[in-house]
């Protein structure tokens, strides 16, 4: 009996210990958010973001102003740190585009909910808000990207006519500035959420070469000419885009702001790229370029790859927690809301995705500021 | 006294401990599934006791096969399925399909995170080489 009441004291002590331990976690957290608060100056939440992730919620629990200074020590770091070691220098890189991000589209008040719909339509006229230190400034009017096409052909159907590039190039000048007709088909409920971009695409160079390769995957094999494909050109000021047969089902994939240089830009399958000549229903109508670039300009896609609560980090696009496919009715409801399917970073059909919103326009436009990981694009 | 403190300490473990065992021996696995996604391709996968589902064909499967996939299945901790960690995210930007585990038994479904489909949490390696098997053959 003896050992039993030894026993459950022991428990006990390690009991209370853990219920103390917990108590001062929470004290020390409280500390924490009251002095960040102190300090006024650009409270940026980033504890929702991830690079890698599982989708055990690890980086929850951790919502709460942080400020700038205090980042290093933050715990959210600690997660980011154990991520990191799959890729140090890429999980530091696209941490800090999205802490700048946040931080010119906080300082701005760049709000994307409802409420402003229409209203931040030319992109400013808010000026640096928030004490001492304006910050960049947003950048106005047209921006203006300048393409190199890469075609890599196993067969002569494979080299694809300039009409095609056109196509494509045509297909993202309209979509990028809501100029796309079935814009119109966009339900009133999201009608005041759709964005202009304003930026242009401009057919810069074509490079055709004949390759051994009968699909290059997704390794960016495509991206080098010792593979069989062919060489990055100017990334800084150019936006490279391979079109090759890639195989395994893949229609398309893009590579982030902040990976390497060398493997800048998107990729589009043969079948996929344009509106004729290979381009094949019902992925005919170029919304896999849309979409690749949007991923290139920093966008995630709207179900935010994970669930309900997941972001895309783009407040005008409603929660969902999957892609929707094909060509959904409206309304398609996840998550107690109804789904943008219209919307290009969805999984939809080529004719049945025809929006950005506003958030998404100001995400990608927040890469263009000085210091933005796109600055180079802007000529002064 | 001592008894009741002995109650308040000792049942929440023994609940933890019975649960444990519960989903162990009370629950039969009826199924797995092995689901990838992407814009404009899919693959589906159901293995049974019974027959194998491969994007909505219908195969025989011998006994001997699935008890290769429940042992692959004991390998696995069910419980903790949802919570694997992921290596890669190449889907987010679609340089992989999205791919998911999912195993049904009697009494739950267990569903693992999404992770891309050529490179699958290190604890799925097993089953899904046993079922890529089962489809190859």
């Amino acid at each position: 009996m003896k050992k039993y009441i030894l026993v459950s004291f022991i428990l006990l002590l390690i009991l209370n210990a853990c219920v103390a331990d917990s108590i001062y976690e929470i004290r020390n957290v409280t500390v924490d958010t009251h002095d960040t608060n102190v300090i006024e100056l650009s409270q940026i939440d980033m504890s929702d973001f991830y690079v890698y992730t599982d989708e055990s919620e690890i980086i929850t629990g951790t919502r709460g102003s942080i400020n700038n200074q205090s980042l290093k020590n933050c715990y959210t770091m600690k997660n980011l740190n154990r991520l990191l070691k799959k890729d140090k220098g890429l999980e530091k890189r696209m941490y800090d585009i999205e802490f700048k991000t946040r931080n010119l589209l906080m300082r701005n008040n760049f709000k994307p909910g409802k409420g402003n719909g229409g209203g931040n339509g030319g992109g400013n006229g808010n000026g640096g808000g928030g004490g001492t230190d304006p910050g960049p400034t947003p950048v106005t009017g047209i921006v203006n990207i300048p393409v190199v096409v890469h075609v890599l052909y196993n067969n002569q159907s494979q080299n694809i006519s300039d009409s095609q590039i056109a196509s494509q190039i045509q297909v993202l000048n309209d979509d990028f500035n809501a100029r796309n007709s079935d814009v119109s088909m966009v339900p009133f409920e999201f009608s005041g959420d759709v964005g202009n971009s304003e930026i242009e695409f401009t057919l810069a160079q074509i490079i055709r070469k004949e390759t051994s390769v009968s699909a290059f995957g997704t390794n960016d094999a495509i991206k080098f000419s010792s593979q069989g494909g062919s060489d990055v050109v100017s990334p800084e000021t150019y936006l490279n885009i391979w079109v090759g047969n890639i195989g395994g089902g893949i229609l398309g994939y893009a590579q982030f702001p902040g990976g390497s240089s060398s493997t800048d830009g998107v990729v589009i399958g043969t079948n996929y790229f344009g509106t004729n000549g290979t381009a094949t229903s019902p992925f005919d109508k170029g919304r896999t370029g849309t979409h690749e670039v949007g991923h290139w300009l920093n966008l995630r896609h709207i179900w935010g790859d994970g669930r309900c609560k997941r972001d895309d980090y783009v407040a005008d696009t409603p929660n969902s927690d999957r892609p929707n496919y094909s060509c959904p009715s409206y309304p398609t409801v996840h998550c107690r809301s109804n789904d943008m399917t219209m919307n290009y970073m969805d999984y939809t059909n080529d004719a049945c995705m025809y929006m950005f919103t506003n958030g998404q326009k100001d995400r990608m436009r927040a890469l263009f500021v000085e210091g933005g990981a796109r600055a180079s694009f802007i000529t002064p | 006294m001592i008894l009741k403190l002995f109650i308040y300490l000792f049942i929440p473990f023994s609940i933890f401990h019975s649960i444990e065992e519960f989903d162990k021996s009370g629950s039969e696995i009826i199924s797995v599934e092995y689901i990838a996604e992407t814009r404009g391709a899919s693959i589906k996968i159901i293995v049974s006791s019974n027959k194998i589902i491969y994007n909505r064909k219908n195969f025989k499967i011998s006994s001997k096969n699935w008890k290769n996939i429940l042992k692959d299945l004991k390998k696995i901790s069910l419980t903790k399925l949802a919570s694997l960690n992921v290596p890669s995210d190449r889907r987010f930007s679609d340089a992989a399909m999205h791919a998911k585990i999912i195993v049904n038994t009697t009494n739950y479904k267990y569903m693992s995170p999404n992770f891309d489909h050529d490179n699958p949490p290190i604890e799925l390696i097993g089953l899904i080489n046993s079922i890529q098997d089962l489809i190859e053959n």
